[in-house]
């Protein structure tokens, strides 16, 4: 075996040492959030540093003694291709600005007001003892999946006239010129998001979709497409900027 | 054009978290394929499955215990087990069972269905028979090298032993580990981009498709191709459907998803012919398609 630089070994290992420290930079940034499950954080860091230590070794290698048998010593061109498109799409993710998903996907994917949601929280787990849902005094901490979650274990709006709400969402504007405060609600990553969203009784005025707010008020019964649902209606609708987790689990 | 009328960033953010979440699972499938590689000789590996055609194929079915890698880290390692000798009708039971028959994808379908335990179990063995019969199916073919791309059909020829020396492993495993990432990552970029292209499509037009438990079962269908979860977490997007289609329909994305989606059809395409992709898909879906109608027989 002879010492040999070998540039396509060289540039795949600089093209891994990209990816595994786009991972760590997505994690260090926080901005993994905007991806994919908080559980798989920790992996996904893991693996950012296991790609950048395999790049840094076997561009080591590169240069080094031992030969990998099955490569050719060529430059192949449609792999060098591969590898630019790769760097070129981890650029375009270091550099475009992070955006949670938008009110016009929430449209489209319907917000659903019924949906069963929730990983570890679905509607048997919320039963369990020590659940926020079973302590009626502190509605003002329920946040938007935790409302849903309740309507889908007792969906007889009657029930919840007059609790206190205070949640935190992005702006829906509805066909009659209220609006609804949604939120995605993620399983595994952006791909499976499903909107869910609590009707605000108020007109948008100087309010656009895509606008994040913390509203404040008290839930009352109205009826919306021929469905009585439980809405909220307002004391106070604050602007706010975008929490740093957009979505809810 | 409702197509159009979404901001570029959602399709950003569905591209990327679909890439990002892919990634440290296919990392993982790499490993196990790149320890193989590296650190097992072909015979111990060919030693543990029978030789008898049928129990081959029942005990490889089983080898998802062995490799816990969900659907797009098992690409890489049926790769390197065909290379290793393995015929390729057995490792496509690998591939298509592992996914659903690992510890992993059981104990997560149990916790989400944990209300209905007969969801997990038909789950299971339903993957398992469809498995079994498509790797019977496959093995019908004569010339089965010819179902695979040139190079990996060229790497069978070759005897790939595992080198001697410790630093020699370890160079070896380096390279082949920075190999398939890459391989991999490329692959995982066109499947990602249509899968990201397809989800902004509206998935209320889906469901309103499905007025029939058939035509839910192929809506489910539909979602899990399109949605390429992975098998890890899909039984609680699966959840999300409970009440609204029947359980036959939700088996159906829960049998699906696991075996083909877009992004695994990516990959494949590094290891097999796209006729031979294209046959597995037909195969799969026709078996599912049954199933369904024999669950509706039952009531379900």
């Amino acid at each position: 075996m002879e010492k040999q630089f070998n540039l396509q070994i060289a540039l795949e290992s600089l093209t891994l040492i990209g990816i595994g420290i786009f991972l760590m930079y997505l994690k260090v940034s926080n901005a993994l959030g905007y991806y994919v499950r908080p559980d798989y954080h920790l992996l996904t860091f893991g693996v950012g540093i296991f790609l950048v230590i395999v790049g840094v070794c076997s561009s080591f290698s590169s240069l080094l003694y031992f030969k990998n048998p099955k490569k050719s010593w060529r430059i192949s061109i449609p792999k060098v291709c591969a590898l630019i498109i790769i760097i070129f799409i981890l650029f375009v993710g270091v550099v475009t600005p992070r955006r949670a998903l938008s009110a016009q996907l929430a449209s489209l994917r319907g917000t659903n007001q019924n949906l069963l949601v929730g990983t570890h929280t679905n509607s048997a787990a919320s039963s369990d003892q020590g659940s926020p849902l079973l302590q009626a005094n502190k509605s003002e901490s329920y946040t938007i999946a935790d409302w849903i979650r309740l309507f889908s274990v007792d969906p007889e709006p009657d029930n919840y006239i007059g609790k206190p709400v205070s949640v935190i969402g992005f702006v829906q504007v509805n066909p009659n010129q209220t609006f609804t405060v949604s939120r995605f609600v993620i399983t595994c990553c952006a791909v499976d998001a499903t909107p869910i969203g609590l009707v605000v009784d108020q007109k948008v005025s100087e309010l656009h979709s895509d606008d994040w707010v913390h509203v404040t008020g008290k839930l009352k019964v109205a009826t919306i497409n021929d469905k009585r649902q439980a809405v909220i209606e307002p004391s106070e609708v604050q602007k706010i900027s975008q929490p740093a987790d957009p979505y809810l689990y | 054009m409702i197509f159009f009328s979404f901001p570029l960033s959602d399709y950003l953010t569905i591209f990327f978290s679909i890439l990002i979440e892919a990634i440290p699972f296919v990392t993982l499938g790499v490993i196990v394929s790149s320890l193989l590689t590296a650190f097992v000789k072909d015979e111990w590996l060919l030693k543990m499955i029978p030789k008898q055609k049928f129990l081959g194929h029942l005990v490889i079915a089983f080898f998802g215990c062995v490799f816990p890698v969900c659907e797009c880290g098992n690409v890489p390692v049926a790769r390197r087990l065909i290379e290793k000798g393995l015929p390729v009708s057995q490792a496509v039971t690998f591939l298509l069972a592992a996914p659903v028959i690992n510890p992993i994808v059981i104990i997560s379908t149990y916790i989400a269905f944990r209300f209905a335990p007969e969801v997990v179990v038909l789950r299971v063995a339903i993957s398992f028979v469809i498995a079994i019969v498509t790797g019977l199916v496959v093995s019908l073919h004569k010339h089965p090298e010819n179902l695979l791309t040139e190079s990996v059909a060229e790497a069978c020829h070759h005897h790939h032993e595992p080198p001697k020396f410790l630093n020699e492993k370890i160079s070896v495993f380096l390279g082949t580990v920075r190999h398939e990432v890459l391989e991999m990552t490329t692959a995982l970029l066109l499947g990602a981009t249509i899968a990201a292209i397809t989800t902004t499509l509206s998935r209320e037009t889906i469901v309103a498709i499905a007025q029939t438990p058939l035509l839910a079962t192929l809506a489910m269908m539909i979602l899990a191709l399109v949605m390429s979860i992975c098998s890890t977490v899909d039984a609680f997007v699966a959840l999300g459907y409970l009440g609204r289609f029947p359980v036959s329909a939700l088996l159906a994305f829960l049998i699906f998803g696991p075996m083909i989606d877009l992004r695994v059809i990516s990959m494949l395409k590094t290891t097999f012919r796209w006729k031979f992709i294209f046959m597995i898909v037909v195969l799969v879906s026709e078996m599912i398609i049954i199933s369904s109608i024999v669950l509706n027989f039952f009531g379900r």
